[in-house]
């Protein structure tokens, strides 16, 4: 039995002993029955069907966001990164700690449908749950060497390259949806007052969304690439996320979800923290 | 059909007048007559509406609230609700709006011929079923219609809706009740729900036809009330509000089951609802 | 029927783009994109676009009016296109369209003016790519004959198929295509065995009422992705721009996956929760849809399967939704 199936049979074990004792009233894991073999989540509250449950290497969907204004304890199959946004989760108050239980898998990266790694998965550097109530184990997931940030760029470059990535974009706002910490309730971008959503797809509006959205998510992306895995267009989406993150990383020192005592980088102020975001501070760089 | 040849083209029209109907702080209602500026009139029947256009900051749809047979203007009576009604409770007499329509179908005036006729309304309910009571009273018609009697109904004294028209109502030989939901120190007329207070009035339920219109909850209460008493469903009416777009049966927002809102309705009869999914 | 070299169909396109934009299926090194091309670099391979021609003929975003001091004045500007590699699904969904704009009590003038002015050149497909179903709504994926210009690929040459005078008249146009007749013309194959479908009897309220959407749609994340990419999706809203003191009003894509699409000013939402938002998507489609106009909202081209970041089949869905309707 291969490594991963060996995973997926801890899975189904797992889960049917969590419903079985009532540890949890729901499992969600993941499904084999999506298109081009893709794994689709799959919410378990019955054990005769825990058969169902699988485990491989293309269990792409982030399933933290399903744990949100759930009723019950809840079962989530978890790779390191979905289990890092059910820490962020947590700590940002959306979940209960004792609500949920995590099965944190050791994950090998997801691959495409042609079998290629995900970009996210490509320079992943957290490829064990930073934290679980079970951890299955897979002793051939090694680390992967740190991801480089793009060199920073002038603005005129900044924006040309912005430019060409968004030409793709057609503001379906799937990767809003797709992302775990896009959990507010009316997104600034569907706010009628005041109205911020052009409606025309143009580099206006392009702009106004996505560079609103990775302010939004600093210090809060947990660097599944669940946007871009949703883009139908093939859009590069994480970019500017990647180098918000990468600004907080060196900041401010905090790495999203890896910490249930942490708190949110941009929810605390250190009075030795770096001015750079702040209106009017010192100038990056 | 259409005022003009494509259904998305809004004419321009002139505010004639404004009237402040309501004076409740948190019910803000006032009634538009408009005449478009090229000197045509707009040919309605009761039930149907307009998409009322204040360039720059929207569209919405809004029922007619005067008569048919009026020709040298309209009425449309709006509530500050939202970004266009918040708009338009800002223009003054002589501003300028655009309005494109008529749209929808319309209350089947004729079927109704010889039969007496029951309208109660709730709050702003009254505007929609207003060009249909000016219809039946004018001179021309009233004698084809029976007893109409009326059920009106307002949170407060001061909510009700052309207050100023009733004794003309009543002059014409309808018989018109107003409610309201708490006592108030020189009220007059009647205090509580409509669906308790249609139980003391008397009907002929062999030639009624009755139209409600007003908050859902309402509808449903007096639908039950007049159900109890004896009155098929099949002779109830109401009109239905659904946001829309375009007003012709194309943008897809205002569809309950198969049927658009906007050119299969706003006019439903109770009967016909019961068949369709509760989705409005 | 002719049988016409792909690269003298190139030179066809080369000749009708000096005079008309030429859109089709190409490769931007992720997906393969519906867009404007030029006759050297459309694909004339049997992939299929991520997104379906719709935007040719109900643009994501339209201008339809502007408004002066006295008159609100149509826009009537549209640009003749020729739409290059539709397949027989982009084909049949724009029938759809078609019969939604066109038919009824009103028609409308801007699609109108799209289907007036567009020349389609549909290409019959080879082989189902994955989540494709077109064959079990019962349809051909070869052929579709709501087109001007029929092609089938049959490697290095195209049989070529002129469906209306329109495209008789653009084959004329070059000397080596403009022998092509349609005497052998086809008509789509008839489904055999069971396809899947509703019957347009059935009432709206059973198939509401008592199909249990929640947990068909659990995993939705209301993206709404799926109602960008279909070819028969076609609710829309207005949005007045202001543009230099004066305003213009476009038509823009909306969906019926967003909350907001049904949201009345006072608050209300006749469709508040995901699930209720997913069964109209999914009625108007199969049901809603086929009452009206006849034809199903839906013709398998598998793009809502292949894009769903969650893989939500909106065919085991139908499928669940048949079993009830039994």
């Amino acid at each position: 039995m291969s490594v991963l199936e060996t995973q997926a049979q801890k899975v189904r074990d797992s889960a049917k002993k969590l419903l079985a004792d009532a540890t949890a009233q729901t499992v969600i894991g993941y499904a084999d029955e999506g298109v081009d073999g893709l794994c689709v989540p799959v919410f378990i509250t019955d054990v005769k069907d825990v058969g169902r449950l699988v485990w491989n290497r293309r269990s792409v969907p982030n399933l933290a966001s399903y744990l949100i204004g759930r009723k019950g304890k809840t079962a989530i199959v978890a790779k390191p990164c979905d289990a890092r946004a059910v820490v962020n989760l947590i700590v940002e108050n959306q979940i209960k700690r004792d609500d949920v239980h995590i099965i944190g898998m050791d994950c090998p990266g997801m691959t495409d449908a042609a079998g290629a790694a995900l970009h996210a998965c490509e320079t992943c550097q957290v490829n064990t749950s930073p934290v679980f109530d079970e951890r299955i184990e897979n002793a051939e997931v090694k680390p992967v060497s740190p991801e480089k940030r793009d060199a920073e760029r002038g603005l005129d470059e900044n924006l040309a390259r912005f430019t060409k990535e968004m030409e793709k974009c057609i503001l379906c706002f799937s990767c809003r949806q797709a992302c775990y910490g896009c959990y507010c309730q009316t997104c600034f971008m569907d706010r009628g007052v005041p109205d911020w959503h052009p409606e025309s797809p143009d580099m206006g509006a392009k702009m106004l969304y996505h560079l609103g959205r990775a302010m939004h998510l600093a210090g809060r992306c947990v660097e599944c690439g669940a946007c871009e895995n949703a883009c139908a267009s093939g859009v590069d989406v994480r970019y500017l996320i990647r180098e918000v993150t990468g600004f907080v990383k060196e900041l401010y020192g905090y790495d999203t979800g890896l910490s249930l005592e942490d708190q949110p980088a941009m929810l605390t102020y250190q009075p030795d923290d770096r001015e750079v975001g702040f209106l009017g501070g010192e100038a990056h760089g | 059909m259409s005022n003009t040849e494509n259904p998305y083209v809004p004419l321009k029209a002139r505010i004639q007048k404004i009237i402040q109907e309501t004076s409740s702080p948190d019910l803000d209602v006032k009634t538009y007559r408009l005449s478009f500026e090229d000197g045509r009139s707009l040919e309605f029947m009761p039930g149907q509406f307009v998409e009322f256009s204040v360039p720059g900051i929207g569209e919405c749809p809004f029922g007619f609230a005067s008569s048919p047979l009026t020709k040298d203007y309209f009425e449309i009576t709006i509530k500050r609700t939202g970004k266009v009604t918040d708009k338009i409770h800002t223009l003054k007499e002589g501003d300028f709006v655009w309005i494109r329509g008529p749209f929808g179908n319309t209350f089947p005036v004729e079927k109704f011929e010889g039969s007496d006729l029951l309208f109660v309304a709730g709050g702003l309910g009254l505007a929609p079923l207003r060009p249909f009571i000016l219809y039946a009273l004018d001179d021309t018609n009233r004698k084809k219609y029976g007893k109409i009697d009326m059920l009106l109904a307002a949170r407060t004294s001061s909510d009700h809706c052309f207050a100023y028209e009733y004794d003309e109502w009543r002059a014409k030989g309808a018989s018109v009740n107003l409610t309201i939901d708490n006592p108030e120190p020189a009220w007059k007329g009647l205090v509580g729900f409509p669906h308790n207070l249609i139980k003391d009035m008397e009907f002929d339920f062999s030639k009624l036809y009755a139209f409600l219109c007003g908050p859902p909850i309402m509808i449903k209460f007096v639908q039950g009330s007049l159900k109890e008493m004896g009155m098929p469903i099949d002779r109830l009416y109401t009109t239905l509000e659904m946001r829309m777009t375009c007003g012709v049966g194309k943008c897809g927002k205002c569809n309950i089951g198969r049927q658009y809102v906007c050119v299969d309705g706003p006019v439903f009869c109770m009967a016909e609802l019961a068949e369709m999914p509760t989705e409005y | 029927m002719a049988d016409i070299k792909k690269e003298t169909m190139r030179k066809l396109l080369a000749k009708l783009a000096e005079s008309m934009t030429l859109v089709g299926p190409s490769d931007n090194g992720k997906v393969v994109e519906y867009k404007k091309t030029d006759a050297d670099s459309v694909l004339m391979d049997d992939r299929i676009s991520y997104k379906s021609p719709k935007e040719f003929y109900f643009p994501q975003t339209e201008k339809l009016l502007t408004f002066s001091r006295d008159e609100a004045v149509e826009n009537t500007d549209v640009p003749p296109t020729v739409i290059f590699g539709a397949k027989p699904c982009d084909l049949e969904a724009l029938r759809v369209m078609n019969a939604v704009f066109m038919e009824g009590r009103y028609a409308d003038p801007f699609f109108d003016r799209h289907m007036s002015q567009n020349l389609i050149i549909g290409v019959g497909c080879l082989k189902k790519k994955p989540g494709c179903f077109c064959d079990e709504l019962g349809l051909d994926m070869e052929f579709s004959d709501f087109c001007d210009i029929m092609l089938t690929d049959t490697g290095d040459t195209y049989k070529v198929e002129h469906l209306s005078e329109k495209g008789e008249k653009a084959l004329a146009q070059l000397p080596e295509t403009a022998k092509v007749t349609c005497a052998n013309k086809r008509t789509a194959k008839k489904p055999d065995g069971d396809v899947i479908g509703l019957s347009a009897d059935i009432e709206d309220i059973t198939l509401f009422d008592s199909v249990n959407w929640s947990d068909l749609t659990a995993t939705c994340q209301g993206c709404g992705m799926c109602t960008y990419i279909c070819p028969t999706c076609h609710c829309f809203e207005f949005k007045d721009v202001s543009k230099d003191g004066c305003v213009e009003r476009y038509r823009c894509w909306d969906s019926c996956i967003y909350p907001k699409f049904t949201l009345h000013a006072s608050g209300h939402n006749p469709r508040a929760s995901r699930a209720d938002r997913y069964r109209q998507r999914v009625l108007h489609k199969y049901l809603y849809v086929k009452k009206n106009t006849g034809h199903a909202a839906c013709t398998g081209c598998g793009r809502c399967l292949r894009s769903c970041p969650v893989g939500v089949n909106i065919k085991t869905v139908a499928k669940a939704v048949m079993e009830v309707a039994k």
